[in-house]
């Protein structure tokens, strides 16, 4: 199973305002505003690499989640903070 | 030491054209040279309550105002402003000399203050809280700064935003409040026993005038103040006072955009940013009138928590 972990060495560093929270990307030095779910994944993979399927109840909190497909939220949450530069896929031990 | 408001024109004229003013903003010093010298009564005017630091060793920025051309010349006589054999800006009328003294120890400043983060906005204290107003188009900041001040308010900086990177305290860096255009006859007339540096027209900028610092910013330079408030102003003629609460994320996007020096300061800037704004209310104000602006200020800042 694919597993994901947060980009670079440095600290993950996060500002919380209510529900939206402030990010900083130690490896690109840009700053990304995201709604909370997302900070809750960043926390998430902070404390160690994870599987889309152990991030998504992370994503219950959130609206967008109510009465939606988890699976599908949680992996487009994933692709937009790949994007952004803040995660990545982890590289797939072939001798596993 | 004795206030250039009390030395004699020809003692100025004469430290400026030789080793130069010695001024202590409070977060840096420069150290003026000039040739030009109508530059002297005009900053007479626009830093009587400053003293000449004859023992500083130090200058953060040291700039020399220089005659370029003549008469002759097409467009007459221009001045230019030089710092460390750089040139910052092609050379001015020669009748716009403070405004490019200014506009020059703006850039300079800006980019050599890198051990703090620079926001660009006009920030104030009163009641022992900063008041924060980021420079973003038809805010007005610098006429609210001047009307604040007028009403008792302490000048930090009508151009630069100064936290600190440990605390998210702001620093003064107490120079005169530039006012353009309209905002000069609106604040003459809301203030009108303040001290104005006459108006210098045609300048890139439209008509620019200053309004002198007064003595408690002056003495109080070193004195960083407790982020209070961090105030989106929006200057709406004729509209009635309107305070909103602004998500303080949008307003970490804001500032961070605003800043000269955010990019540059990366984690730190980062971690300033959101010092600033844990410790800071943030809002909107709309407003059309400067007396209705420094009330709504004055009763936000008055529901503050206290600062132990």
């Amino acid at each position: 199973m694919q597993r994901f972990r947060l980009r670079g060495s440095g600290a993950l560093k996060l500002f919380t305002f209510d529900d939206e929270v402030a990010a900083f990307n130690p490896v690109t030095w840009e700053t990304h505003l995201l709604d909370a779910s997302a900070a809750d994944v960043l926390e998430a993979l902070a404390r160690a690499p994870a599987t889309p399927e152990s991030l998504a109840p992370l994503l219950s909190r959130s609206r967008a989640a109510e009465g939606a497909d988890a699976a599908q939220l949680t992996r487009a949450l994933l692709d937009q903070l790949e994007a952004a530069g803040l995660i990545e896929a982890e590289p797939v031990d072939a001798t596993r | 030491m004795t206030r250039l408001a009390d030395l004699s024109i020809d003692a100025l004229t004469a430290l400026l054209a030789g080793r130069g003013l010695s001024l202590d903003f409070g977060d840096a010093r420069a150290r003026i040279r000039s040739e030009v010298a109508a530059l002297a009564p005009a900053i007479q005017r626009a830093y009587g309550e400053f003293a000449h630091d004859a023992d500083a060793a130090f200058h953060d920025v040291a700039v020399r105002l220089r005659r370029r051309g003549g008469a002759e010349r097409l467009g007459g006589a221009r001045v230019e402003l030089e710092s460390d054999a750089d040139i910052p800006f092609a050379p001015f009328p020669a009748g716009i000399h403070l405004p490019l003294l200014e506009w020059g120890l703006n850039y300079l400043l800006a980019q050599r203050l890198n051990h703090r983060l620079l926001v660009h906005a006009g920030v104030v204290e009163l009641d022992g809280r900063a008041i924060v107003m980021p420079a973003l188009p038809g805010t007005g900041k610098s006429t609210l700064t001047a009307a604040l001040v007028t009403r008792g308010a302490r000048l930090l900086s009508d151009e630069f935003g100064i936290v600190d990177l440990e605390d998210a305290r702001l620093h003064p860096l107490v120079r005169p409040v530039s006012l353009k255009n309209a905002s000069i006859d609106v604040m003459s007339a809301f203030a009108s026993d303040a001290t104005f540096v006459p108006r210098f027209p045609g300048t890139r900028k439209g008509t620019v005038a200053y309004l002198a610092p007064d003595a408690r910013s002056y003495r109080e330079r070193r004195v960083p103040a407790v982020p209070g408030l961090v105030l989106f102003p929006r200057y709406e003629p004729g509209a009635q006072i309107r305070v909103e609460t602004l998500s303080k994320a949008r307003a970490f996007a804001k500032l961070a955009v605003n800043s000269f020096n955010y990019e540059i300061l990366g984690p730190d800037g980062f971690d300033a940013v959101g010092r600033l704004l844990q410790a800071s209310e943030v809002y909107r104000l709309s407003y059309g009138s400067l007396a209705d602006a420094i009330d709504a200020i004055g009763e936000l800042v008055s529901r503050l928590e206290r600062h132990a």
